[in-house]
């Protein structure tokens, strides 16, 4: 082989590396950030040897480091490249002989493995476990003994199952592919059996993997896709050799990525992406983003859309330019409760940012109990934390921080609300907990009712007048559900220097009833508005009058 | 010269490790430890009970547990953190049978010995049984996420799991025992694979227990004596969530009733005196001869509207085992509406003396209501009163008895309002119960703090729940169900 092809081959891994990278860090960096937000990673003794202590609990412990740094998206992208890269040498490295055809043929197991890392279910412990078989592998294959390579080979078996799970069967299987001994391949079947004696795990996850989907339940399809393409690749490469045709590379390389891009299009799904956009951007409070994202393109379901209330909200913007969006009824303002991971998270977002501090921490619990491989999650951890230091209960409140102090990127934060919980005086004033600490004085009490919402925002409203955001979504969510009445008893709209326009509108819509003329209106009130009004063009009205 | 260096080496480290208290100051209060294991009644065949000394400021803490007889036991820590042997504390539990374990607490502050006011632990004669089972479940709303039922040996820290999310896909609750023997257990699972696991011995059988004529799946289990009947409650169970700084969550029943299962005869008795028109009947308890049958019942309300009004009263029925009938007199025992409280897990003891319920302030689950008491009622004199001894500011509720009816296991979340743990105490034979200490547990400050459900529904057990789980699963996961008649 001459130093151009190996050039070449090089420079073919490096597109294949930069273009894992540049997908997965341009268009799906939001998979990326759900990755992390999924998760806890604590570095701690205790933390570390429960992951570790069964089976494939050494692939998991790894697969869960390497997430937290997932906090950077460009991080979570690189560290994706370089798995599918590394896999893609390894296999390669794995082959006796390493022609053209070989070469080219390495890169489907990386591949399949991308289109298995688009779910969001899909975890890196499996990967992982394959790259580290593949190197384990040929690291054996190297030793020059037979006896002592094949004692090797027998004890890393077992060891490999317990440490990386059933993806070690790419370690079995090279080596009773090479070694010519189907005993390897008995001996990795007993392993799940064993374990399954041993422990309570049910067979069909000691076999198919008990970490590397986070719905476990579930068979990694794609994961097992790959396992098998490895598995008939070395079996290609021992017993039946490479076509040696030349000339493959750059073809081969060529057709090899157009039908990569193809399937990682058809796999990816960037409308859930969008909707992580929204979720998350929510809970980083990232505000103006979400408004500009939704100007290009707009929010496609409810949650979304709450989401972009939320942020016009805060930017002060609801009451002026809510219609520029489309809008489907008051749960576009405060959706209905969502057992469901992200979902939960961003609602619980919704209740905190206006001050209802109970079901804020509802929906965190709920979202957390929702993960399905029921790891933790530091955001969840996060909001829960503040939802107890707000209602006053520090000791439930350091429970969820002491976590998130042995964690790489939420220890600082963590260590600024244990400062906090140490001088309460100063809670009262923290802009983060400003509008929910007055949940611990509340006298009275009442049980949580969507149906009631409008009675609940009031009640919201009233504890703490000087919350802005409470009283724009009680405003609104009177708009949203057309009843006007409600919306009327808060005139004249105090806390508003300049009364929003759709507040103005609804007003009028209002007066029009009694002042059809809609004379000696009120000083708010301006005449601009009055005058679209008129005119029938006022976006609230095209809202009230749609069915 | 090597192994020279060795032994020097670690004589060195032993003798840095070696903490000799001197010249201490006596300090009048008790000192900061957790759990509070101060002047607590355990049983002989207890875990270590170790514990943290909560003084930041302590440089090196020194413990010494010393036995009637003598014998003592010193441990000398850094962090704060007591650790005792399983054999020495065995010893120590041993000699001081009947009597008292006195504890010297001491710690070097700033350079100086202080030594805290001496405690007792008070070591009863009476027998605990082989372990605890209970429920490890996230104190959460709606979604139960990890869940699980665990065994837990007394005697030492092992720890078990019975059944697991990872072996049964949904909700495992209702474990329920024949007067703690594991060989009759009760389990039930909510979900795509509901339903409720029965084990007689080595007969395993899931039941669909939902019937025509009720108006839920049976739930709230309590096994008759002779193990030929259980008692269950079909409830219309729903929760709400309070706005409120303290309360959390409330779940109340719309309606209820209380029913019989006849294992032998596959047969659900229900009777009139159980299923009255307009009155809720729930949490049905055998006495330990068997015939009588408790329960808990309240007027029908319109819920949640008058949630807030809706109390329950405790009642009886005499029960005959040999034909399964229920007779028609109802006794009232315990009115606790009429002083504005409600009652709920009615549990006599097996000596048949006492009854052990939980009041709140109304509504029907008493975890999650931080005023819930545990109160005692004499079954021979009818007086009642409240546990003051046991019971804390927060919720005090699930409780349940050992088999010789000399220890009581209850659910308190006295340590932070949110998270329930399981709290033993000793019964004497006149009722009086000695201060409940928390399951002894290793590093328990760290363990409780990283520890991140509840222990919920703890049941004492007389030996190991041996279930062959996989068989259990398989059953469980089939679709295949017996039907209750």
């Amino acid at each position: 082989m001459n130093s151009k092809s190996n050039f070449l081959r090089f420079v073919a891994t490096a597109a294949f590396a930069l273009a894992a990278f540049l997908f997965f860090a341009l268009l799906y960096s939001y998979h990326i950030y759900n990755q992390e937000i999924n998760q806890l990673f604590e570095f701690d003794g205790r933390y570390i040897i429960a992951t570790i202590a069964h089976v494939g609990g050494f692939a998991d412990c790894l697969s869960r480091f390497l997430t937290q740094f997932f906090y950077f998206y460009w991080a979570g992208a690189f560290i994706y490249a370089l798995i599918l890269a590394a896999l893609q040498i390894t296999v390669l490295k794995a082959f006796s002989v390493r022609n053209d055809f070989s070469f080219v043929m390495s890169f489907v197991p990386s591949a399949i493995i991308w289109i298995f890392l688009l779910s969001t279910e899909a975890v890196l412990s499996g990967p992982l476990a394959i790259l580290i078989s593949l190197v384990a592998a040929f690291s054996v294959a190297r030793i020059g003994g037979d006896a002592f390579r094949l004692g090797v080979s027998y004890a890393l078996i077992p060891a490999l199952y317990f440490l990386l799970g059933p993806a070690s069967i790419v370690f079995a299987a090279m080596v009773a592919i090479r070694e010519k001994k189907v005993l390897f391949a008995g001996l990795y079947i007993l392993c799940p059996f064993v374990a399954y004696f041993i422990g309570n795990m049910p067979l069909d996850r000691l076999f198919y993997g008990l970490e590397y989907y986070k719905m476990h339940t579930m068979c990694p399809i794609f994961l097992w896709i790959a396992i098998a393409v490895i598995v008939i690749l070395i079996l290609t490469d021992t017993f039946f050799g490479w076509p040696r045709k030349r000339g493959w590379t750059f073809s081969g390389v060529v057709a090899s990525a157009l039908l990569a891009v193809l399937a990682v299009y058809h796999f990816s799904s960037f409308s859930r992406e969008r909707s992580l956009k929204y979720e998350i951007l929510t809970i980083n409070n990232a505000w103006n983003r979400i408004i500009t994202d939704a100007a290009r393109k707009a929010p496609s379901n409810t949650i979304e859309t709450a989401c972009l209330n939320l942020a016009l909200a805060k930017t002060g913007h609801i009451g002026s330019h809510l219609f520029d969006f489309q809008q489907s009824g008051p749960e576009c303002l405060v959706p209905d409760f969502q057992a469901s991971f992200l979902y939960g998270l961003a609602i619980s977002e919704i209740y905190w940012q206006i001050g209802m501090t109970n079901p804020a921490n509802r929906l965190a619990f709920e979202a957390q109990a929702c993960i399905p491989d029921f790891q933790k999650s530091a955001w969840c951890y996060r909001r829960l934390a503040q939802t107890n230091i707000a209602s006053g209960k520090y000791a439930v409140a350091f429970k969820y921080l002491t976590p998130l102090s042995r964690t790489l990127f939420h220890k600082r934060w963590a260590e600024e609300q244990i400062t906090l919980m140490r001088n309460h005086s100063l809670i009262h004033d923290h802009p983060d907990y400003r509008a929910n600490v007055r949940t611990r004085y509340r006298d009275r009490d009442y049980l949580f009712s969507y149906e009631m919402m409008t009675g609940m925002l009031e009640m919201n409203y009233y504890e703490d007048v000087d919350n802005k955001t409470a009283l724009d979504y009680l405003l609104v969510w009177s708009l949203l559900s057309k009843d006007l009445r409600t919306f009327i008893t808060y005139c004249p709209f105090e806390g508003y220097s300049k009364v929003p326009s759709i507040y103005q509108e609804a007003y009028l819509m209002w007066e029009e009833d009694t002042n059809p003329e809609l004379n000696e209106l009120p000083d708010y009130i301006s005449s601009e508005i009055v005058e679209k009004y008129r005119n029938g063009r006022t976006p609230y009205y095209k809202y009230f009058t749609a069915k | 010269m090597m192994r020279n260096s060795i032994f020097i080496i670690l004589l060195l480290l032993a003798v840095s490790c070696t903490t000799v208290v001197k010249d201490a100051q006596l300090l009048e209060e008790y000192p900061p430890i957790y759990p509070d294991y101060i002047g607590v009644t355990v049983p002989v065949g207890i875990a270590p009970l170790d514990f943290d000394v909560k003084e930041e400021t302590a440089q090196s803490v020194s413990v010494t547990v010393t036995a009637p007889d003598g014998m003592s036991v010193t441990v000398a820590t850094r962090n704060g953190s007591v650790r005792f042997t399983e054999r020495k504390w065995a010893r120590l539990l041993n000699a001081a049978a009947g009597d008292t374990l006195k504890v010297n607490v001491s710690g070097r502050m700033d350079g100086k010995w202080k030594t805290y006011r001496p405690f007792d632990i008070y070591v009863s004669r009476d027998e605990i049984d082989y372990g605890l089972c209970y429920r490890l479940i996230a104190p959460g709303f709606e979604s139960f996420g990890n869940i699980g039922i665990y065994q837990r040996e007394l005697s030492s820290f092992k720890e078990k799991e019975i059944v697991g999310i990872n072996t049964v896909n949904g909700c495992i609750n209702c474990h329920s025992f024949r007067m703690c023997d594991p060989k009759y257990m009760n389990l039930h699972i909510r979900g795509a694979h509901g339903g409720t696991m029965i084990r007689r011995g080595d007969d395993i059988e899931v039941f669909n227990t939902k019937t025509d004529s009720t108006i839920s799946s049976c739930a709230y289990p309590y096994w008759h004596p002779s193990g030929d009947y259980i008692a269950y409650s079909t409830n219309m169970t729903r929760q709400s969530f309070y706005q409120g700084p303290r309360n959390i969550l409330e779940v109340y029943d719309y309606e209820s009733d209380v029913e019989i299962y006849d294992i032998k005869a596959n047969r659900l008795v229900r009777v009139p005196q159980l299923n009255a028109e307009r009155v809720w009947e729930t949490f049905p308890a055998f006495s330990a001869d068997g015939r009588t049958l408790y329960f808990c019942a309240a007027d029908g309300k319109l819920i949640p509207q008058m949630l807030e009004g809706l109390r329950y009263n405790i009642f009886s029925v005499p029960f005959d085992p040999e034909t399964g009938e229920v007779g028609s007199r109802i006794d009232t025992l315990v009115i606790p509406e009429m002083f504005g409280k409600s009652a709920s897990l009615p549990r006599p003891s097996p000596d048949g003396k006492f009854l052990v319920y939980t009041l709140i302030n109304y509504g029907t689950f008493p975890i999650w209501h931080p005023e819930a008491e545990l109160w005692m009622m004499n079954l021979e004199t009818g007086r009642t009163r409240i546990l003051s001894e046991i019971n804390s500011l927060s919720a005090d509720s699930y409780h349940s008895w050992s088999s010789n009816g000399r220890w009581m296991v209850f659910g308190s979340r006295r340590d932070d309002d949110v998270y329930t743990r399981a709290y033993i105490c000793h019964v004497d034979e006149n009722g009086i119960c000695g201060k409940p200490f928390m399951l002894p547990q290793r590093n328990p400050g760290e363990f409780y703090l990283a520890q991140d459900r509840s222990y919920n529904v703890p049941e004492f057990i007389t030996a190991p729940v041996n279930l062959n789980v996989h068989k259990v699963a398989r059953k469980i996961n089939s679709k295949e169900r017996c039907d209750f008649q």
